[in-house]
Formats: structure tokens, C-alpha cells, sequence
């Protein structure tokens, strides 16, 4: 669970980069949000979507040598990036990029009122 | 273990659901609703739209259908079930597929003048308006109808379930202002007035059946994951067109429920306008063009404020988001939906359930395609500098030519899709082979009835929630008829 909300942190710190009305504690509201929607799915997709989650480290160690989340951020949104390109990881992105943007500006606009 | 005993029992408490509860407790009946998920107050849906998306949607909000290209779908888990999460809008049923339906299947008894009554009477209880539109709102929604009717198409007001809508602009996360007359707050209120009792938090899991009869239903407490035993002498269920036929399925009364899922596809169409609209002004759904609506094709203004915008915006990269983000008070977000001749199919597997779909590769990529062409040209029409297609790797287009170009050449999977709308996974109809009568009974079983959208005899193509409320009525108007009262 640390390596997730870890990986999740890193990818939706990627996914909000450039975003000027999100601050970070909208960030970190989001992460948990995205925690919480695969806490809340059953295990047939919870399962495998935290499996490819989590594979993002294993690939980053192949060919950047470290963990995703030990990546410096610029690197670590290029090689989510290209990852995302490919089948599978795109769906993923598409996911994640809802749900964060959702909490994101979901939080930013509670706040906001 | 819970022991309860009535003679009534209702499971499921969105349209159908809260029918049945009412008109039973009013007719003096001894009658039952347990609904999954809990009560809310309006006071509660100020919160942050997404957690209350993730606390009011099954699944959290999330219930894909799984195919090319995989399909978001909603439902409500709440006493007044999706009623508490949609727009409210309250259509009756059109007289042609009411005559669609009696000419293909055989569906006797429920022509206009049967239903007629029950939809005043459900108008009434839900005080529908169709005139929303004071003092310089609903910018969004009057623009498409300016320009419908310059395209000569035809444009309605939409009747909707609300009292004083204030147009907090959020009607898919629960009405902070009260102003949507769930049925929570009308139906069921109503019925517990009259002496019906209601219990949230249960999950009906089984139904035990004996011979020809259920003799008893096993729930769940969600909170303790306590077993809850019922025994009641006549069932009508509710649980909605994915949870009724899974619950038949579990319960070895059905084979093919939920086999033939039907439902509607959403898009989401971004437009920029080069005035001022304050479409966060407006609310969801004032006006619906219903030029292709024999076709199976709709166009409506949807919800728009931040978060819900983020969502339609979500497919673009960061700089082009925050672009288009900035433009907030020239932007308004248009639904068209429309009506698929491909359907989806529900899975029984270890620990839950998955849905498959499987949209016809011609006909429904011609009919999407048909959907963003119509709404752009409208839009184009309506003065709209820019248009974002809800498609995957795709630019902003800024005319007509441009915008069809790219949706003639759009495969299916780069349609970005959302579904609202499921029924007709256990089609009633007059055939022995059709898991329920017309009456709503289900064959095979004496004492348990169907009141919900699963029993649609096919694809509504409109808001289905007034032609549930309205087959509700009648089914229990029968069933107490048949039992004397």
C-alpha cells in the first residue's frame, strides 16, 4: 500500500503539473481520492489496475536504473508519458487523469465557494 | 442474525421501487423497503462533488462497461436510488414507443390512455415544471434553441422533477438546494407517512424459493456484514436493471437475466462562445432538441462547474486543459445521447460482477459518428467559436468542415463514452420464454414482481425514470386489484 500511494503520488503530481488553480493539498486530497476509488472497486479490477500501477517502478528500474518514485519529477513525467502511450497503461492514465482532475478541481471549487 | 416479518417486501427504492412502497402503504398493506444504500439530507450534498460522487455511485463511480471502447457507468446507491443523482427530468412515454412496443412485444395494457392517469399523478407528487428559464438564465440551453430553430429542428422544454430550482448546477452529485424532488423526499416520505417501514443499509443477496414460491430473502448489513433474514408473503423488486437480474441469477430463478442489457451513451461536447454564457448560471437540461429523436438521438446542456468540467476537459493534454479551462465563463459543456442498437451483458463471477458490451461496429459508429456531426453543426449554428469533440487524440476544431472531417475519419475507440441509462435486462413481455409477465410477474415464481427499468421491453431512447414510475403504478394497481382491496 506505501508503494502505491507512493507510485500514485508521483503520477498524479504528473497528471496535475502545470494546473496553476490546484494547490498541493488539492494534490494530496487526490491522491487519497484515487486510493479510495481502487479501495472501493472489486477485486477482479482493483487487483490488476494496482498491479500496473505498480509495474510503472519495475519498468522505471529497467530503463532509468531507480524506482518510479525516486525519479526527479521532470523524469519521472517523461516516462509517464511514454508509458501512457501504450495499450493497457493508456486506459490506466485515462483512469487516473479523471478521477485526479475530478478531486482536484472538485476540492478547488469546495474551497473556492 | 436479524429476523424481520412483513407481509410486503420491496427491495430496491429508486423509481419503481418507491412506487410500490407507496401505493402498498397507502392501500394499509404491511410493507417493507430495504435499500442498500443510506438516507441523505440535502444539507449533506454541499460537500466536494467528488466525494460525494464516490459515497452516492455504486462501485464509487465506477462500473465500466468492458469493450471497445470501455463505457463509464452511473448508478445511485441511495434511499430514492439514481433519482437522487440525475437530472430529474420526468418524460412521459412517447405514444409511438408505447405502440412500438404493443406492435413487437405484444405488450397489452399499456397503451396512453392506461398510463395516462398515473403520469398525472406522478407529475403531481413530483411537481414537475417545464418553464425554468427567469431572469436571464439558461444562456447555454437558449442558445441551441436559437439555433434549432433557425435549422428548423425541433427543440422542447423539458419537464423536470424540481421546486424552485436554483440552479446550483450539480444535479449529479444530490440537490444542495432541495429543490429536485427525489423520490426519497416525495414517493417514500409519502409512504412512510402512511405507515410503511423502510430500512437502509441492507443488501439483498438471495432469494429462497420453495416449489413455486419465495419463502424467505437473506440480506446483508453493509455496516456489519450481519446476515438479515426476511420473511415476507409477496416481493416486488426494485434493485434496478443490473442488480435485479444478478439477484434472479444468484437466486436460481433466471438463466438469461441480464443477458440483452440495453442502455443510452452520453457524450460530452465543449463549446467556447465568444460572448459571456455563465452557463454555471443554468441548470442541466432546459431544452432538448428532439429533431432525431426517432432515430435515437438527443441534444441537451448539461451540468457545468468546475469539476464536472474538468471531466469533459480530461482527454486533453495539460496546457491545452488549462487553455480551454480559462474560458470558463464563455464555455458550456452539451450532451447528446443517444440510443444503441448493440447491447451489453452481465457476468456472474467469484466476489461481483462484470458487464461486457458490444456495440455494433456499423450502425452504432454511425449513429455516434451522426451524434457529434449533428451537435456541431448545432453548436456552429448557435455562434460557438470552438468545439472540443469528445474524441481521443483530437484537436479542437473551430468550423464545421473541420469538425466533420475528424468524426467521419473517428474509429470507435476513440469515443470517450458514459451511460446513465440501463434497462431492459429482464424484458417483460407476452411470451412464456420472457422472464416476466405483463403484469411484472415473474414466470415460475407466484409471489414476486418486477417494478423496475429492467423490465422495459426494449431501449427507451429518452429518461426513463416517468415511464418506470408510470409501469410501476400500474403493475401494483393490478396486483392489489387482483387481490381485492
Amino acid at each position: 500500500m506505501l508503494f502505491l500511494n507512493k507510485t500514485l503520488s508521483v503520477i498524479i503530481s504528473a497528471e496535475l503539473t502545470g494546473h496553476p488553480l490546484i494547490s498541493k493539498s488539492n494534490q494530496d486530497i487526490s491522491v487519497r481520492y484515487v486510493i479510495n476509488a481502487l479501495l472501493l472497486m472489486p477485486w477482479f479490477f482493483r487487483y490488476p489496475l494496482s498491479a500496473m500501477i505498480l509495474s510503472v517502478n519495475l519498468l522505471s528500474l529497467i530503463l532509468k536504473g531507480k524506482v518510479f518514485f525516486k525519479l526527479k519529477s521532470n523524469q519521472a513525467l517523461s516516462l509517464w508519458g511514454r508509458l501512457s502511450a501504450y495499450p493497457g497503461y493508456s486506459s490506466l492514465k485515462r483512469l487516473i487523469r479523471t478521477f485526479t482532475l475530478l478531486s482536484a478541481y472538485s476540492d478547488f471549487q469546495y474551497e473556492k465557494n | 442474525m436479524k429476523k424481520i416479518n412483513c407481509d410486503y417486501l420491496v427491495i430496491g427504492s429508486g423509481a419503481g421501487g418507491s412506487v410500490a412502497f407507496r401505493e402498498l402503504a397507502k392501500s394499509g398493506k404491511d410493507v417493507l423497503l430495504v435499500e442498500e444504500g443510506r438516507r441523505w439530507n440535502s444539507s449533506e450534498f454541499s460537500a466536494p462533488i467528488s466525494e460525494l460522487t464516490q459515497k452516492l455511485y455504486r462501485g464509487g463511480g465506477v462500473t465500466p462497461f468492458i469493450g471497445d471502447p470501455v463505457i463509464g457507468f452511473g448508478e445511485g446507491v441511495a434511499l430514492g436510488g439514481t433519482t437522487v443523482i440525475n437530472g430529474g427530468l420526468l418524460w412521459r412515454t412517447p405514444e409511438w414507443i408505447l405502440n412500438d412496443w404493443h406492435r413487437n412485444y405484444k405488450i397489452d395494457g399499456y397503451g396512453v390512455n392506461d398510463l395516462s392517469a398515473y403520469f398525472d399523478e406522478i407529475e403531481n407528487s413530483l411537481s414537475v415544471e417545464n418553464e425554468l428559464d427567469v431572469n436571464g438564465y439558461d444562456l447555454d440551453s437558449k442558445l441551441i434553441e436559437q439555433a434549432a430553430n433557425n435549422l428548423g429542428w425541433k427543440v422542447v422544454s423539458v419537464p423536470r422533477a424540481t421546486k424552485n430550482c436554483s440552479r446550483k448546477n450539480q444535479c449529479g452529485a444530490g440537490c444542495p438546494s432541495g429543490a429536485k424532488q427525489s423520490v426519497d423526499k416525495t414517493y417514500i416520505a409519502s409512504g412512510e407517512s402512511a405507515g410503511g417501514r423502510v430500512n437502509t443499509g441492507i443488501k439483498i443477496v438471495k432469494l429462497n424459493k420453495i416449489e413455486n414460491k419465495i419463502v424467505s430473502v437473506i440480506g446483508k448489513e453493509i455496516s456489519t456484514g450481519k446476515k438479515v433474514y426476511i420473511k415476507p408473503k409477496t416481493i416486488f423488486l426494485a434493485a434496478g436493471a443490473i442488480n435485479t437480474p444478478l439477484l434472479l441469477r444468484r437466486s436460481g430463478l433466471s438463466k438469461i437475466a441480464g443477458d440483452s442489457l440495453q442502455f443510452h451513451i452520453n457524450l460530452k461536447v465543449f463549446a467556447k462562445f465568444s460572448n459571456t454564457i455563465n452557463a454555471n448560471r443554468g441548470t442541466i437540461f432546459t431544452r432538448q432538441i428532439q429533431e432525431f429523436e426517432k432515430e435515437g438521438l438527443l441534444i441537451m446542456g448539461t451540468n457545468y462547474n468546475p469539476a464536472y468540467l474538468s471531466t469533459a476537459l480530461a482527454h486533453l493534454e495539460n496546457s491545452q486543459f488549462n487553455k480551454y479551462f480559462e474560458m470558463y465563463e464563455n464555455s458550456a459543456v452539451y450532451t447528446p445521447m443517444i440510443k444503441p442498437v448493440g447491447t451489453a451483458k452481465i457476468h456472474n463471477i467469484i466476489g461481483g460482477h462484470i458487464i461486457t458490451h458490444q456495440l455494433d461496429a456499423e450502425s452504432d459508429l454511425l449513429m455516434l459518428r451522426k451524434a457529434l456531426l449533428v451537435t456541431s453543426k448545432l453548436l456552429f449554428k448557435a455562434g460557438a467559436e470552438m468545439v472540443i469533440l469528445p474524441l481521443g487524440d483530437c484537436n479542437p476544431v473551430n468550423n464545421y468542415t473541420k469538425a466533420k472531417y475528424m468524426i467521419l475519419q473517428a474509429t470507435m475507440s476513440q469515443f470517450q463514452l458514459l451511460s446513465v441509462h440501463a434497462m431492459s435486462s429482464c424484458a417483460m413481455g407476452a411470451l412464456d420464454t420472457d422472464i416476466c409477465n405483463l403484469d411484472g410477474g415473474v414466470r415460475g415464481v407466484k409471489n414476486l414482481y418486477i417494478c423496475d427499468a429492467s423490465i422495459l421491453p426494449s431501449n427507451i431512447g429518452e429518461s426513463p425514470q416517468g415511464t418506470i414510475m408510470a409501469f410501476s403504478h400500474l403493475i401494483i394497481d393490478r396486483h392489489l386489484n387482483k387481490e381485492g382491496v
